[in-house]
């Protein structure tokens, strides 16, 4: 790096023909202080300037405008596949109601001319009509939770736990399960209905989905943040619903939230329409919180789930 | 269980065909002696009650003693029919029950403070229907006292 126009030391130089004088101070580096005495902008660096700032102006706002009818958008077509839902569930229901009550008059009028199998085939007809009934009621019921206003109020979890487990005594009465709460739980702003619901949905799959000798399920809760959170500062609580069941594999960890997916034979560990975690989801979810799961084959699962703070 | 006055007569609005049949069919094993007439959708139910349009004389469309109503009809629809109803003077005191595939409770709110005598929701079980249409037959033409059809006109 140079640093010196010359040698400083030499202010004086001898030549010849004389003296020839080379002051030390023109060979530093030339400093000036520009601040305060920096010339007045002239017109049209002033144009230019304030071009480039409508130009980058004109982008954010550009950007804002965007990012603001999407969200428009996304919000109505949220709103419109609700209503969808619920409209085309009562739609469907008129004609299934049909095809149900004339599977029975069928039997009733000509069930003389029908041998056992003709009757059993119209029996499953019925059977049928009912299970796409539960279906239709179960997307009605999701399509619901998006559309109904939450009522936000102090819930004592203690409370809302309890009138989960006496709806769901007969389950774990017949599952013989024990039940483990290590600590009482906190009371936290929430919809206690839609509360209620998440706990429900969880702690039936956590019963249902058991063959061990020894059944448990344990609900708690961790002043934990979630992982891969950004904002972790803001979720006081994650609770947790741990089982030793059957545990799920890792590459169904996505799709099990998908409505109506059911990774066993309809009839098998007591059956259910597969929309449990789905709706589990979409009410953390519309409370702006997050639902995942840690699962070990054969070993045990638990699902997690946050609270906004 | 009193047998209902041969006076009795049930307006039932139903669009569907398969639905009226499921109703004609379980009213007819209940009572087979009680009267019955269909609109089909809510205008024919307005024109009927009101005694326009093909209704126009008297002899034509006698007044019902009680109205089964469908909420989701093609054109004017239940919902509209039942405020017609109950806001007409001499209309209103015919019990309307509502039977409707909707258990919105927006609707079912809207049909009591119209004025909707009972609410029922059509299952998908026709069992359970047989069972709701003989209570409700039982109730309205065995159990309580209806307003008599002769004095509509005072």
């Amino acid at each position: 790096m140079v640093n010196w126009g010359g040698e400083p030391t030499k202010a004086v130089e001898l030549h010849d023909d004389g003296v020839r004088l080379s002051p030390r101070r023109s060979f530093e580096l030339w400093q000036q202080m520009v601040a305060l005495h920096a010339r007045p902008w002239k017109s049209f660096e002033i144009a230019a300037a304030s071009e480039l700032r409508n130009a980058v102006l004109s982008i954010v706002l550009r950007r804002v405008a965007e990012l603001a009818q999407l969200n428009t958008e996304l919000e109505r077509s949220n709103v419109e596949l609700d209503a969808f839902a619920y409209i085309a569930s009562h739609d469907l229901k008129e004609p299934l109601r049909g095809l149900h009550n004339y599977a029975h008059f069928l039997i009733e009028d000509y069930g003389d001319k029908l041998d056992s199998e003709g009757q059993a085939k119209l029996q499953t007809l019925i059977r049928l009509t009912q299970r796409m009934e539960t279906l239709i009621d179960t997307l009605l019921h999701y399509s619901r939770i998006g559309r109904v206003d939450l009522v936000n109020q102090q819930a004592d979890l203690n409370v809302v736990l309890r009138e989960v487990l006496d709806r769901l005594a007969m389950s774990i009465e017949q599952q013989q399960v024990q039940l483990r709460i290590p600590r009482p739980l906190p009371t936290i702003q929430y919809d206690v209905v839609s509360l209620g619901e998440v706990f429900y949905n969880l702690i039936l799959n956590a019963i249902k989905y058991n063959t061990k000798p020894e059944k448990w399920v344990e609900i708690g809760y961790q002043e934990l943040a979630p992982p891969s959170s950004a904002d972790a500062s803001g979720v006081p609580y994650t609770f947790y619903v741990r089982d030793n069941g059957i545990g799920i594999q890792e590459k169904h960890f996505e799709t099990i939230f998908r409505i109506f997916k059911r990774l066993h034979v309809r009839d098998q560990f007591g059956g259910g329409t597969g929309a449990g975690l789905t709706i589990a989801k979409k009410i953390v979810e519309r409370h702006g919180g997050r639902i995942w799961l840690e699962s070990t084959l054969t070993v045990g699962t638990t699902f997690f789930f946050t609270i906004k703070g | 269980m009193t047998l209902p006055a041969p006076s009795h007569l049930l307006l039932v609005v139903e669009d569907s065909d398969e639905d009226y049949e499921a109703t004609r069919r379980t009213l007819h094993k209940i009572s087979p002696t009680l009267q019955f007439a269909r609109c089909v959708d809510g205008d024919d139910a307005l024109d009927r009650l009101f005694r326009r349009a093909a209704y126009a004389a008297p002899t034509v469309a006698p007044r019902p003693s009680l109205i089964l109503l469908d909420l989701n009809l093609p054109a004017t629809d239940g919902r509209e029919v039942l405020e017609k109803i109950k806001s007409d003077a001499s209309l209103r005191s015919i019990p309307v029950v509502v039977l409707s595939t909707s258990a919105n409770p927006k609707d079912v709110d809207v049909c009591y403070r119209n004025g909707a005598s009972s609410y029922l929701l059509k299952p998908v079980n026709l069992q359970q229907f047989r069972q709701q249409l003989k209570l409700l037959f039982d109730y309205w033409f065995g159990t309580v006292l209806l307003p008599e059809a002769q004095r509509e006109e005072t």
